[in-house]
């Protein structure tokens, strides 16, 4: 399954958009699919949106879960890099 | 009752402290129910000044205080900067002088919520930003998310959700400053929340290390003020935080990462400054580019 970040909330800004992308993803895992998840046109990316998104999916399902299930495209650098950093904090964060 | 307040003669960061301390009490109180504000020495204000002042007047109004000025009518410098800024429209209801407006080298004060900051950020901060810089604006995707950062901070931890921004740019010095400032709990309040008792200096200082959060929000993971000084870092800017007793500087090293510097301040500041300084000639910028696939570890 394709989605594009921007094709389900306006801005790549807030928890709260981070929010409708989770439940987004998390109903097609739910379902056993696999989703390609593009984030063109977003170029800027904060913290708060890909706790509210991403992350949120890797503490409840696992991070094996989401890697399986999820392949994140069509990056800009800042953006792979605060999935990069967010993720390792989170992954941190549950090891402690 | 009444109490005058003698706005600073060279209101930058360097009377931060002073002025705080003749507004704010050490309790964190307004020093009076009616300040009055005179701006007889003022002659030289800033865009940290300018923040710091109208940060001030609001987080006056929000505890039921009253404000008024006076001797503001001289024709110096500071008053003429602060009419072009908008501030006496602002505050006066209209500008004491026909002819002010924004100069080129600002963009004046602007008081905004956090969802209109993303709005000014993409359509009028961008724009400004890459004209002066000269660069594109997709090289400012780091310097973006730096604010856009401080803006979710407002809303998670300002109970007004109400913040200042302004943009200068000071050609001689080339040198641009953002400046954004909330009057909203304080760092240091809110990490003591979750980490316990400690100095406001040690706590904005915990505020900035990876992966540290206050989980105040049930979205909120923390790392947005690391975020925010390693992109200023990367880009070869500096960053100060004022936020209540606590202040922190951070200085770019020579691989772009952050030295920081953090102190007690002389004063308690109403809020959270934040000043993200950006030196023209040395501004690295971000690859324009799309299309990395993540590539998870």
């Amino acid at each position: 399954m394709d989605l594009k970040v921007l094709e389900l909330v306006q801005d790549c800004n807030t928890a709260a958009e981070g929010a409708v992308v989770y439940e987004a993803v998390r109903a097609y895992i739910a379902k056993g699919q696999h989703i390609t998840l593009s984030f063109s046109g977003a170029d800027s990316v904060p913290s708060s949106f890909v706790n509210a998104s991403i992350v949120r999916l890797v503490e409840e399902l696992g991070f094996d879960q989401v890697r399986k299930s999820l392949a994140m495209v069509n990056c800009t650098p800042q953006v792979t890099d605060m999935l990069r950093r967010c993720i390792r904090n989170a992954a941190t964060s549950m090891a402690a | 009752m009444s109490h005058i307040v003698t706005l600073p003669g060279n209101f930058t960061e360097a009377a931060i402290y002073p002025f705080v301390r003749a507004v704010v009490t050490p309790e964190g109180m307004p020093v009076a129910g009616e300040v009055i504000f005179d701006f007889q020495r003022l002659s030289w204000i800033d865009g940290t000044g300018l923040t710091v002042f109208c940060n001030t007047l609001e987080w006056l109004r929000a505890r039921s205080a009253v404000f008024s000025f006076i001797n503001y009518t001289g024709h110096k410098q500071a008053i003429s900067y602060l009419d072009d800024c908008g501030f006496f429209k602002e505050y006066l209801g209209e500008p004491l002088s026909s002819k002010a407006s924004p100069r080129r080298t600002s963009l004046p004060f602007k008081r905004i919520q956090p969802s209109e900051g993303f709005w000014w950020l993409d359509n009028t901060a961008a724009p400004w930003l890459a004209d002066v810089l000269r660069v594109q604006v997709g090289a400012l995707v780091s310097i973006k998310t730096s604010a856009k950062e401080i803006f979710n901070n407002i809303a998670d931890h300002s109970a007004e959700q109400i913040g200042f921004v302004h943009l200068q740019h000071y050609p001689r010095r080339e040198e641009i400053r953002l400046t954004i400032s909330d009057f909203g709990t304080g760092i240091p309040a809110t990490i003591r929340r979750r980490y316990g008792d400690m100095s406001d200096s040690k706590a904005i200082r915990l505020a900035v290390e990876e992966g540290i959060t206050t989980r105040s929000t049930p979205n909120n993971r923390g790392a947005g003020l690391r975020i925010l000084v390693d992109y200023v870092s990367h880009n070869k800017g500096s960053v100060a935080i004022y936020s209540l007793g606590g202040m922190l500087l951070t200085e770019p090293n020579e691989d772009g990462t952050p030295a920081f510097f953090s102190s007690q301040g002389a004063g308690t500041y109403p809020g959270t400054l934040v000043d993200i300084i950006l030196r023209t000639a040395d501004f690295v910028g971000d690859p324009v580019e799309e299309g990395e696939d993540f590539q998870w570890i």
